[in-house]
């Protein structure tokens, strides 16, 4: 007699398919691509890795299923994001087109003096966004944005930006 | 004080949807499932998406900017015009067919005539009014 663990490691070993563990939750993978969307035919764990979501993706589409068509596709520039059961839908994660921008400037993530923050609470690393006017040139002065939890603060610049160069990354 | 922003409009130039997101900085756009959503909604009508760099000087787009174009035009397949914006300036960007890189073009020479009518609001809804802190 076979155990349902036994059989789960067999079929992982011999590569077949997306398995997961008897009470894992699992969730339908739902890819967007070039006007097309469609549910993978197999569920895959809902706390997958990115990576990992993005590795059975790639693999799908290559072999095609219903809603994309077969094809080649490098997913690195989507996000994967994973929604909760609701209204009769199940666990779903979505990978679609990821949708920041940024501006022309210097992102430093640093240790940084928090006395210099006028108001900081009491936290020891600030995220400090250094953002370079293009227009000014190089030495130019620079505005300095600081991101404290869901606080932005502009600081007088210089000071804060030599505490930034001489700072350790984090 | 200057805040990115962004702008989805139609193959008429007309606005969409005006993207003001939670958390966005005067240097960046956060990921956004809203702002998807909007894209793949309108996709068939769609002209593009225009967003700040909330300064004055030349606009063009940066690394982060240019993988998002490509991955969008992956994701609805299709090109857009992908309008850059400063308080001086305006970049607007497509993908060159023969390079497959983001080139400034002048948008009186694209097929169809685009004229993006919400730049000026675009720019003073991320602070184009307000004292630049430079």
């Amino acid at each position: 007699m076979v155990d349902d663990n036994e059989l789960n490691a067999a079929e992982q070993i011999l590569g077949g398919g997306i398995v997961g563990a008897a009470d894992e939750r699992m969730a339908v993978l739902n890819i967007t691509l070039k006007g097309e969307a469609g549910d993978l035919p197999d569920l895959v764990p809902f706390d997958a890795t990115d990576d990992q979501v993005k590795t059975w993706a790639t693999e799908a589409v290559r072999g095609g299923f219903k809603g994309v068509d077969p094809q080649e596709v490098d997913f690195k520039d989507f996000s994967v994001v994973r929604v909760e059961a609701k209204d009769d839908l199940p666990d779903r994660l979505l990978l679609r087109p990821k949708t920041p921008f940024g501006g022309v400037g210097l992102d430093v993530r640093c240790k940084v003096p928090v006395i210099l923050v006028p108001g900081a609470p009491d936290i020891r690393y600030v995220e400090v966004n250094a953002i370079t006017h293009p227009a000014q040139g190089k030495g130019a002065p620079v505005a300095v944005q600081v991101v404290i939890g869901e606080q932005t603060v502009v600081v007088e610049a210089e000071s804060l930006l030599k505490a930034a160069r001489n700072a350790s990354n984090v | 004080m200057a805040m990115e922003t962004a702008l989805v409009f139609d193959n008429r130039g007309k606005t969409i949807y005006w993207h003001e997101p939670a958390h966005r900085t005067a240097g960046s756009l956060p990921d956004s499932q809203d702002l998807w959503e909007v894209l793949w909604e309108h996709r068939h009508r769609l002209g593009g998406v225009a967003h700040t760099h909330p300064w004055s000087g030349p606009a063009a787009p940066s690394q982060t900017d240019v993988t998002t174009f490509a991955a969008v035009e992956l994701g609805l397949g299709r090109k857009l015009l992908w309008p850059v914006v400063t308080f001086s300036d305006v970049a607007y960007l497509v993908r060159s067919t023969e390079t497959g890189l983001y080139t400034r073009v002048d948008p009186k020479w694209l097929r169809h005539k685009v004229s993006v009518e919400g730049i000026d609001e675009l720019r003073r809804r991320s602070g184009s009014e307000e004292k630049s802190p430079a």
